[in-house]
């Protein structure tokens, strides 16, 4: 699992994150706390508005469906308390997906359009951690998600099945299952799922290998790429102090 | 003491807590300011935001602990200055205030200036500017401004912002605390050494200027009419100031100490 970050790139969001990990590349903006539309206003705590654009043609329902997930996880770190009548807005627009690089190739089926697009999430995800922090919204605690797949060898049954850790397209094709799981993270360490997407055949036990693997990629994560990002952020935000 | 806390960290506070509780018995009063929170289920103080976590002493037992980090958008805290634009009446008892582009409007009620009564009232115009001071702001509350100093009851420096000066944004909300609150700082000080300058700043990220004598421009009107270009050229020379110091005002926002006479100099080259 590797990726780079750029924070602040936009001039008029509250906070930005440009991410770039394997073959997707992604913009998350953050706007907020702002006025809200009334129909959104909620009473005592801030209202999400999440858009998911993708890099080619109209978002539709593997985005709304994209949306929602990634609401459900942001609901859940977001100290939403902080900021009642107001609105937070999250727009995620992908400016390259596994399926942009193979367009037109052997890997645009219609079963293809399914498989990728829980990497999708995986990468929003993490995007929109730095969006988040970079615009100053509270947080619960830092979270890392992470894209693990598994691949049985279907001749030897006995043996252990084969798991790779942030699957590229053509590995994802070959294998039986993939997950993405989602953890907070406090005082370093991984502590609570906060999302779980499971896509293929496998078994509990090989779900909890998966869930343990993840752990310590979540933990690596955050102590070696969020840390290392979000120290150089602040200390370009105070680039002017003496 | 300054380190870095991402979200979810441990605070060093709660060393601290433990250890002097047993001493003590009332525990010795903690204040969290920006960035902390304090979970209402678990009643822990968490950190929310990532910055440099500061801890100050204000008197014996008593502790200031924040978070110190930037943002864009400015979320109003009782006796902030900031400047706002009027963008409305409400009631004819009070105004309108947009404080930032698309944040919640905030209230600055007519009685809230100098000598202002029922039949006095100050009456100011939609896109005029006010410098002023944040009276009440709270989440379940709607914000409230005032242009009075408290203790004295005069203006103090509050009030309309005239048209002889010049407003713009400012990204980074640290910076304009750093302009307003640090008198140590370089910035304004080098700015004073190739103009003279008025400026109010609001820590929403706003910031109006006025160098020279500002920008007169009834007075050029009436010159240009008369034929006569002398006081005109000394008006687009203050316009021309003003212009090169918000240039160096916001350039200075992304650049290191050792750099600002560099910029103060490329900024008024053509001057």
């Amino acid at each position: 699992m590797s990726f780079t970050v750029k924070t602040s790139l936009l001039e008029n969001s509250d906070g930005s994150a440009q991410l770039i990990t394997g073959d997707i590349k992604l913009i998350a903006s953050v706007s907020g706390p702002i006025e809200p539309k009334p129909r959104q206003e909620l009473p005592n705590v801030a209202s999400l508005e999440i858009v998911i654009r993708p890099a080619v043609g109209l978002s539709g329902t593997r985005e709304k469906a994209l949306e929602d997930k990634l609401r459900s996880l942001l609901q859940a770190v977001i100290v939403r308390y902080k900021y009642p009548r107001q609105l937070i807005q999250v727009v995620i627009q992908f400016l390259s997906t596994p399926l942009t690089k193979y367009q037109g190739g052997a890997y645009s089926n219609h079963k293809d359009e399914v498989e990728y697009s829980n990497i999708e999430l995986n990468a929003a995800i993490n995007g929109c951690y730095f969006a988040l922090v970079d615009a100053g919204i509270a947080l619960y605690s830092s979270f890392a998600s992470v894209c693990i797949s598994l691949t049985e060898d279907h001749q030897t049954i006995d043996e252990e099945p084969e798991y790779i850790i942030d699957p590229n397209l053509k590995q994802l094709h070959k294998s039986d299952s993939h997950h993405v799981i989602c953890f907070n993270i406090e005082d370093k360490k991984a502590n609570k799922i906060l999302l779980l997407e499971s896509l293929g055949d496998f078994t509990e036990e090989q779900l909890f290998t998966v869930i343990s693997k993840a752990v310590t990629q979540c933990e690596l994560i955050h102590n070696d790429y969020q840390r290392k990002y979000i120290t150089e952020k602040i200390d370009n935000d105070y680039v002017w102090k003496a | 003491m300054s380190e870095i806390i991402l979200p979810g960290d441990k605070l060093p506070i709660h060393r601290a807590l433990v250890q002097e509780d047993p001493e003590n018995e009332a525990g010795s009063n903690i204040t969290i300011g920006p960035g902390l929170y304090k979970s209402i289920n678990s009643k822990q103080i968490i950190p929310t935001q990532a910055g440099i976590f500061e801890s100050k002493t204000i008197k014996r037992h008593e502790q200031l602990y924040y978070i110190e980090s930037n943002s864009s958008r400015y979320i109003p805290q009782t006796n902030d200055y900031v400047i706002g634009v009027i963008t409305g009446v409400i009631g004819g008892e009070s105004y309108k205030v947009s404080l930032q582009d698309f944040s919640n409007p905030v209230i600055l009620s007519m009685m809230a200036f100098p000598n202002a009564t029922k039949k006095n009232r100050p009456n100011l115009q939609n896109g005029q500017i006010v410098y002023a001071r944040v009276s009440n702001a709270g989440n379940e509350i709607e914000t409230e401004l005032e242009c009075i100093d408290p203790t004295t009851g005069k203006d103090g420096g509050f009030g309309l912002l005239d048209e002889s000066g010049f407003l713009f944004n400012v990204k980074s909300l640290n910076y304009t605390r750093e302009l307003l609150f640090n008198p140590n700082s370089t910035i304004l000080e080098k700015l004073s050494s190739r103009c003279k300058f008025e400026i109010a700043i609001g820590i929403n990220g706003k910031i109006w200027i006025k160098c020279g004598d500002g920008l007169n421009l009834n007075k050029m009107e009436v010159e240009d009419d008369n034929g006569s270009s002398t006081v005109s050229n000394d008006s687009s020379k203050d316009i021309k100031v003003t212009l090169a110091a918000v240039k160096y005002i916001t350039q200075c926002q992304h650049s290191s100490p050792d750099q600002f006479d560099n910029i103060l100099q490329q900024s008024f080259k053509d001057i």
